[in-house]
């Protein structure tokens, strides 16, 4: 069976596709350097003999190198993507050097890589919904909101450079919001987890913007069934693939549906905060929504968990931690 | 009043002219460049001049970079890698972000102005005419290879902006549209302009890409280093994005025709149309693209006035020149 290495793999994400590998036989090894990462999030299966962690950065060539000794797949997912949290400087290194190295380490190793990107790239592109050769169009550059779309935007490239170069195999996946249980509960794990903590407290709900703004949300185990789909048709590479779902809506709406699965009546009381307070010369994209006909087709896609249900399971997870 | 100029890039075309005319008005310039697609012919008026230094290296080479830039008020970063039409996308991506990348932390430490050279190429494929500093930049599909110049310029220009901000560099970023004149480099490297010459003193049919209805504006090397030599003389264009193009808008194919007209006089044109599928690997063209120069006119004080009428002329004495030189006249 094979072994597939996981960067960033202590994260949300990353540790539901380790358990999904896991369960399936693959051996999983996830370097992680637990920034944002938590090994909670792994604590189930950490022990397992065929997982093994390693706490490590994703620039460090040579322990990557040291470490992916028989790996037969990169899945690489440890990136930084909230600049007005992280630092931009930070966020446009730990991502284009990030994938720089996987690619390097890949290329020496002869292993084929995943890139976990996202819709943001395809940025204010105002035709709807975006497949994966809709333009990519980003505000200019002194809109610094920018720069994890185009470090993104960047990361992808040079996943082709190196495929045309070296014969790297690459796959890129460009995910909606993905959501559900582990997810984190602050603004780094995106609008749901803030108001999901916010509407168990009955505390009001902020919303950047007017909250009129459209997302396409996908639930965790969707996300994770599209990589598993890429992981196991090995005749897949070069592709560029929208993993997200059905389901699209406004984050004011969401607000509202959270706030009444959480078990509270009426309408919240939300707390509209205006984009000059969060950052500079933020630009905000109206609507995102994603068409799945690719997927669908070369890797049978079907995303299986509408919001409704999503929500609720992430509600419940959210109830279990308090 | 600054008098020391690191020029990177300094033997290509543009870096070269530039060099030129530091020289004439009195700065000193350390000419930085790897020879890999410049030349050292292209410096000859200067090599030798007391106010000139050349020196050979790479500008991913950060200590070099520092030694230089420490002797120095301004860095114009030039160095970079253009046209992955043909392949060299990694090359592409890799020099042209790790300089500037380089440049910045320089200048962070010595605190050196910098003048980043960027592309008309980064509004891409925008629709929307003409282009003003704050238009959006429009990219393509990551399979095709010609937008990686534009993004690794895009992704500069947010390493340009980052370290204005959080490290009060003083930057300025110029967009470029499309320069053409003596020294231009003799492949597609150095624009359409270039190949169409060559091909009408040679009598080969020039290779139009596409249906040649594409249109483009050209910027005489006079104007592109003029604008560039303004900027350095002016605070205001700290902080700045600067457009530095001609607003005279042409087709491919008109182009061609005229090249073809100052070359071979009456003779009709010989033009073979080249299908974008012939080209390696998926390729994707720019239908229109014309600057909006009102910023450079309002920080610079400055439009480029040099017709294509005007410009062309020289151009072609001096390709004429360059190929005789090699040998290969036409008979």
């Amino acid at each position: 069976m094979k072994t597939i290495l996981i960067t960033g793999g202590a994260g949300f994400l990353g540790s539901h596709l380790s358990r999904a590998l896991l369960e399936k036989g693959y051996r999983v090894i996830v370097l992680d350097d637990l920034s944002h990462g938590n090994i909670e999030n792994i604590s189930d299966y950490i022990t397992s003999p065929k997982f093994a962690l390693y706490r490590g950065d994703v620039l460090d060539k040579n322990f990557l190198i040291e470490i992916s000794e028989g790996v037969d797949i990169i899945v690489h997912f440890a990136t930084y993507k909230i600049p007005r949290e992280g630092g931009f400087l930070k966020t446009i290194e730990v991502n284009t050097k990030g994938t720089e190295t996987i690619l390097e380490v890949a290329k020496e190793r002869k292993i084929s890589v995943i890139l976990g990107s996202t819709d943001d790239v395809y940025g204010k592109n105002p035709e709807l919904p975006f497949s994966e050769e809709s333009a990519l169009v980003i505000g200019n550059s002194n809109s610094i909101r920018w720069s994890d779309a185009i470090s993104k935007i960047y990361s992808e490239q040079l996943c082709f450079a190196y495929q045309d170069a070296y014969q790297v195999p690459i796959n890129i996946l460009r995910f909606s919001i993905i959501y559900g249980p582990r997810q984190r509960k602050d603004w780094w794990g995106g609008p749901l987890g803030v108001f999901i903590e916010r509407a168990l407290k009955r505390e009001p709900i902020p919303i950047h913007g007017d909250g009129l703004q459209v997302r396409n949300f996908v639930y965790v185990s969707d996300a994770v069934e599209g990589i598993l789909r890429v992981i196991e048709k090995e005749e897949i590479h070069g592709e560029v693939f929208n993993i997200g779902s059905l389901d699209h809506l406004r984050i004011l709406d969401l607000a509202f549906q959270i706030w009444s699965f959480a078990g509270n009546s009426g309408k919240p009381e939300i707390e509209f905060i205006a984009y000059p307070d969060l950052c500079q010369d933020y630009e905000d994209v109206r609507i995102r929504d994603m068409d799945l006909t690719k997927a669908r087709y070369l890797l049978n896609y079907h995303p299986q968990i509408g919001i409704e249900e999503g929500l609720k399971r992430t509600i419940d997870w959210f109830r279990g931690c308090r | 009043m600054m008098k020391n100029i690191l020029v990177t890039g300094a033997a290509g075309f543009i870096g070269s002219h530039l060099s030129e005319m530091f020289v004439q008005k009195g700065y000193k310039v350390i000419g930085l460049d790897n020879l890999s697609y410049g030349t050292l012919q292209n410096l000859s008026s200067i090599l030798g001049h007391s106010q000139f230094e050349f020196v050979q290296g790479d500008v991913r080479d950060f200590k070099l970079l520092l030694e230089l830039s420490s002797r120095v008020d301004a860095v114009v970063h030039l160095a970079a890698y253009k046209i992955p039409r043909y392949g060299n996308a990694l090359e592409t991506l890799d020099v042209n972000v790790k300089g500037i990348e380089n440049v910045l932390k320089v200048s962070q430490k010595v605190r050196c102005r910098v003048i980043f050279a960027s592309t008309s190429d980064v509004y891409g494929k925008n629709p929307n005419l003409p282009y003003s500093e704050s238009s959006d930049f429009c990219m393509g599909s990551p399979e095709i290879q010609r937008w990686s110049y534009a993004i690794s310029k895009i992704l500069g220009e947010h390493l340009c902006f980052i370290y204005s901000k959080e490290h009060d560099v003083r930057m300025t970023i110029l967009r470029y549209f499309g320069s053409y004149g003596p020294r231009q480099n003799l492949t597609w490297w150095g624009g359409p302009q270039s190949i169409f010459i060559d091909c009408a003193l040679k009598k080969k049919a020039m290779p139009i890409h596409g249906d040649g209805l594409q249109t483009r504006s050209f910027t005489y090397i006079q104007d592109t280093i003029e604008g560039t030599l303004r900027v350095l003389e002016r605070e205001e264009a700290i902080g700045k994005v600067i457009n530095i193009g001609n607003i005279e808008e042409m087709t491919i194919l008109e182009l061609g025709k005229k090249i073809w007209k100052y070359v071979r006089g009456s003779v009709a044109p010989l033009i073979e149309f080249v299908p974008y599928r012939q080209f390696p690997g998926r390729y994707e063209d720019v239908r229109r693209r014309i600057p909006d120069v009102h910023l450079a006119k309002e920080i610079l004080g400055f439009t480029p006035k040099t017709s294509i009428d005007e410009g062309l002329i020289p151009t072609i004495k001096w390709q004429k020149s360059v190929t005789k030189g090699e040998g290969r006249d036409d008979r």
